[in-house]
């Protein structure tokens, strides 16, 4: 079975370098790289002042900035944050919860992998987002339903990289901690955890992305509450300045989750194949 | 233990060795055929709700009906031209974009930020903006799809492209390789790797595009059949629909790994 594809950020393959033209190259990326942002800051400005394009079509970054202001003023923005905040969280938890001690079992006997893999690789490729309009006819217009969708989106990454993990565990290894007289609990806390562990931090990254998305979609399609539905109220009101800052705000805190979530399995497993 | 024991060399008569062969299979189509089947009977006996979770029977008639109605057809054919055209736009720009990215640094540091910036976030959504500039239908569809595609795509080819053997092209270059050459021997195979890996991840994304796309702003498709027989209640019509988006799954991510396994038989799996 293939490994998703988790590609993280390659390392340059150019020839190792001495430290000072090292240091010159990270000033150089960190220069154009703010360079290539003010510029394109300067030019959406630029385009609605010109008359080029319709601020009312692209907004821009001052008109966007102003619409921000005031939708943090009055606590509107930090409500549905918080409500974000929580169907994430519920659907991360039950995902990570049930998928992790799942992929382990999938993992270690080989006839329970069998039996379900044609079903969990069917739902591990399919868009999951589809099953929003059922689970709202199951579960109703509240937070279970879009946190639902999180669960639906996380659990599946998680489970398929968990399972792929323990393929991955030299089975010698565990013959040889047995006959050297250890017990269930030690081959597990010893071999399979530190072996597995890169696998499910990596499947929980990608479950993190899904969530994410589910929770973005479900609040875009029921609107009731959430930064999805603060999202479609603006389009709704036709209100570029406000669309474009709460489309970028969201993707903006997306983006933090993701990079964080990349930080803390760096720190949590070092000791991560360098191919996931 | 099962997996202990299995390490030990056993003898096996020829009959268990044909059963292991097909073991996978058979064992997958007893899981397949379970679910039917218990949802069925659970469903008849009264366990689950047939309005809401309707029955495999009602589900393949409905099925059927829609086939000969022309509207299964219709949506599929809907959602592929709109895959298809996101996806051909987003390998169009994608790939050269991150072939630039991996050559030449500066054209690394001058996009980086926004790359890296919107490979990971949920551009989902910018769904509402992109139906602002082109309104409800295709374009906006093929837009999102093309948004959601090119990221892995350029992520790729970049990194496919900074991955390759710098050590090759100098032993080449050294025994008198063209550039041509160089390319076409060394460049290519050891980036196309990565590159295809990225195309994988990107049709993935690509479907979620097509999917969701038409679930918000469309009037055909299969992400609009979801929602229209949703709405409607229509329960095993909207089970059919389901499953073709399983199935649009399930063959994008093995047409692809045939592609791969026929395009580069050098790469290990």
């Amino acid at each position: 079975m293939n490994l998703p594809p988790t590609l993280e950020r390659a390392p340059l393959a150019a020839p190792p370098r001495h430290r000072r033209r090292r240091m010159r190259e990270s000033t150089r990326r960190a220069l154009l790289g703010t360079a290539s942002v003010a510029a394109l800051l300067v030019v959406w400005q630029g385009l609605g002042a010109t008359g080029l394009l319709s601020p009312r079509d692209v907004s821009s970054p001052l008109r966007m900035l102003a619409a921000g202001a005031g939708r943090w003023g009055d606590g509107d923005l930090e409500r549905h944050l918080v409500i974000s905040g929580e169907e994430f969280g519920l659907g991360m938890l039950a995902a990570t919860a049930l998928s992790i001690p799942l992929g382990l079992l999938l993992g270690w006997y080989r006839r329970l992998r069998y039996l379900v893999e044609p079903l969990l690789m069917t739902a591990y490729s399919m868009p999951r987002d589809a099953f929003l309009p059922l689970i709202i006819v199951m579960l109703g217009l509240g937070i279970t339903s879009r946190a639902a969708l999180a669960f639906l989106g996380a659990v599946f990454p998680i489970v398929v990289n968990t399972m792929a993990g323990i393929r991955t565990i030299d089975r010698m290894l565990v013959r040889v901690a047995r006959s050297f007289g250890a017990g269930d609990r030690e081959v597990f806390t010893k071999i399979l955890l530190p072996a597995t562990l890169p696998y499910i931090m990596a499947g929980i990254r990608l479950g993190i992305g899904r969530a994410l998305i589910g929770v973005i979609v479900a609040e875009m399609y029921v609107s009731v509450a959430g930064l999805g539905s603060l999202i479609m109220a603006a389009q709704a009101g036709l209100n570029t300045d406000a669309l474009v800052f709460v489309t970028l705000t969201t993707s903006a805190i997306g983006f933090v989750v993701l990079t964080l979530s990349r930080r803390i399995e760096a720190r949590v497993v070092p000791w991560k194949p360098s191919d996931l | 233990m099962e997996a202990v024991r299995s390490l030990t060399r056993r003898r096996r008569t020829p009959l268990t060795r044909a059963y292991l062969a097909y073991e996978p299979a058979l064992l997958g189509t007893l899981g397949i055929v379970a679910l039917i089947s218990g949802w069925e009977v659970c469903s008849r006996a009264g366990a689950l709700n047939p309005l809401i979770l309707s029955r495999p029977t009602q589900i393949a008639a409905a099925g059927l009906q829609l086939l000969a109605d022309g509207l299964l057809g219709q949506h599929v054919m809907t959602s592929l031209e709109e895959f298809a055209a996101g996806f051909a736009l987003a390998l169009v720009a994608g790939i050269p974009l991150g072939f630039l990215m991996g050559w030449n640094r500066t054209v690394e540091y001058v996009l980086d930020p926004f790359v890296w910036f919107l490979y990971s976030a949920p551009l989902i959504a910018f769904y509402p903006l992109f139906i602002l500039w082109f309104g409800l239908g295709g374009p906006t569809v093929v837009a999102i799809t093309f948004l959601l595609t090119i990221f892995p795509l350029m992520v790729n080819t970049m990194a496919g492209i900074q991955h390759i053997d710098w050590a090759l092209i100098r032993v080449a270059r050294a025994f008198g390789a063209s550039s041509a050459e160089i390319f076409w021997k060394i460049a290519l195979p050891g980036a196309l790797p990565i590159v295809l890996a990225g195309v994988r991840l990107a049709t993935g994304r690509a479907l979620v595009g097509v999917v969701v796309g038409e679930m918000f702003g469309a009037s055909a498709g299969v992400g609009f059949a979801v929602r229209f027989y949703g709405s409607h209640l229509q329960m095993p019509q909207l089970f059919v629909f389901l499953a073709v988006i399983a199935a649009l799954g399930v063959s994008l991510t093995q047409g692809l790994r045939y592609l791969e396994t026929r395009l580069m038989p050098w790469s290990v799996q």
